[in-house]
């Protein structure tokens, strides 16, 4: 995979805030790839340090650290507001997760909170969604393998080394839906059938010139509530009482059956033919005794799972099979 | 303060260690609870600590993370994107605080349950503070990651009194 840099007519300035140099460097490395050209990075090893160089520098988008001496990453954005800067637009790259915390950031404008440690692609993508109305358009990612590929292999296959959806491109598709709320999503935590939930949605995946089912998604009761209740913006408590009750309204199941019709995109991207497309054909409520979901949840291969977590809200799971039989 | 022994996923601990050393130093490597509590006694040039309070119930504790020179090149060298030999003292001791702060995350987040917990800063412990920390505290957990030249110690610690 190769990333095509947009050629800006301005540079995109970022200002990297945190009091490990080590840290700073590998959040510019990651900043320097992320698909925009010209890019200029600043750095500042505490939130007093920031406060003056976003004065002079006019960073586009501030990536900070939360605990940091002298000023915190939280007081640094509390003093910008309070200084008047409403414009300045702040992410977090952080190891702090106490809700009442992260929910104050989110209350004073933050756009992300990323969790240490992360992947460059899942710090590329909050990156990307934080300043894509200033750019314009996502940075394109092209991949010459798979269009040099004169005849597509069978689509039941993946492109090599490829899992069905991304780490990257699920943490796009929960921003998309969840917008400012903060979520942590870990991937490769495999869902099993003791830890299901007593109901679950079911996604079943249609493919051009495809027979019979393409990939299947999985998404716990819990999964459903947060991703729905999300997306509807209700409230944490309320998010809360029917996780607990495991039956999620039907403004949670309308907005969780978006999210996956959604992720058909994401499973067409990854299929090995470019043209293959991907459309969700049903998707409907299953109990966890139904007996085809232990066969698809032991699919060894060809599996994407996430664990999602928001705080304030709980833990969910979700998975994207595509069928190998 | 809650500690691992007591039916924490010790897996899952040790994967989040392997994960975040692989993140920080580029190396994949695994990570065992040992059974020996010893450990926490093997002082290094590069110990670093971390004060923890548990929110709920205000009882302190700490993580200490032993990094041997081998290592704390390797991270820092990986971290930097330099070579070893380009590296100042003060690279390796920027990285390893930042080893022993994701170390800390990494085991906090299993002995919290669903209690709020407070990290500090981590800091460099001196031959004494170490000693001072050993002496007025008891080991709950230690985990070990062996290299071919160096091995890597994070251990948990319940604290009675903190040296500051």
């Amino acid at each position: 995979m190769s990333t095509v840099p947009i050629q800006l007519p301005s540079p995109l300035r970022f200002l990297v805030v945190d009091d490990s140099r080590a840290i700073q460097a590998i959040v510019r490395r990651a900043i320097l790839h992320c698909g925009y050209s010209p890019i200029e990075v600043e750095t500042a090893l505490d939130g007093d340090q920031a406060l003056d160089l976003i004065e002079t520098f006019k960073p586009d988008l501030v990536i900070t650290d939360w605990h940091m001496p002298k000023v915190s990453g939280l007081e640094m954005v509390q003093a910008l507001r309070q200084l008047g800067h409403q414009d300045v637009r702040v992410g977090f790259v952080t190891t702090e997760r106490t809700p009442a915390l992260l929910e104050e950031a989110i209350s004073n404008g933050a756009l992300f909170i990323l969790h240490k440690p992360f992947d460059d692609a899942e710090l590329v993508a909050v990156v990307a969604n934080a300043v894509k109305d200033l750019v314009g358009e996502a940075p394109a990612v092209s991949d010459s393998t798979a269009a040099s590929t004169p005849n597509a292999a069978p689509a039941l296959m993946l492109r090599k080394g490829e899992e069905p959806i991304s780490h990257a491109a699920m943490q796009l598709l929960l921003l998309g839906r969840l917008g400012n709320i903060p979520f942590r999503l870990i991937p490769h935590e495999k869902m099993v059938l003791e830890a299901l939930t007593t109901n679950n949605l079911l996604g079943l995946y249609a493919a051009k010139d495809v027979k019979g089912v393409y990939a299947i998604a999985v998404m716990d009761a819990n999964a459903v509530c947060m991703v729905g209740g999300g997306a509807a913006r209700m409230l944490p408590n309320d998010v809360r009482a029917l996780m607990a009750t495991g039956l999620p309204s039907t403004v949670m199941m309308d907005k969780a059956n978006e999210f996956l019709r959604a992720a058909a995109v994401s499973l067409s991207e990854s299929a090995v033919s470019s043209a293959t497309e991907v459309t969700m054909a049903k998707a409907s409520v299953v109990k966890n005794t139904f007996a085809k979901l232990a066969a698809v949840l032991s699919q060894q291969g060809q599996r994407s799972d996430f664990r999602l977590a928001i705080p304030g809200y709980g833990e969910g799971r979700m998975a994207f099979f595509v069928m190998t039989s | 303060m809650a500690h691992l022994s007591s039916g924490y996923d010790i897996k899952q601990v040790c994967a989040g260690l392997a994960k975040a050393w692989e993140f920080l130093s580029g190396e994949e490597r695994g990570f065992a609870q040992a059974i020996t509590r010893k450990a926490a006694l093997a002082f290094t040039e590069f110990s670093y600590f971390m004060p923890i309070k548990m929110t709920a119930d205000q009882r302190t504790g700490g993580m200490g993370v032993l990094i041997e020179r081998p290592d704390a090149r390797g991270v820092a060298a990986h971290m930097f994107g330099t070579e070893i030999a380009c590296l100042q003292e003060a690279d390796l001791h920027d990285a390893c605080a930042e080893v022993c702060n994701l170390f800390s995350d990494c085991v906090a987040l299993h002995i919290s349950g669903n209690s709020d917990i407070h990290m500090g800063l981590p800091f460099l412990a001196s031959q004494a503070v170490y000693d001072q920390i050993a002496a007025q505290s008891t080991v709950e957990a230690v985990y070990v990651s062996r290299s071919r030249n160096a091995q890597l110690y994070v251990v948990e610690y319940h604290i009675f009194s903190q040296p500051h």
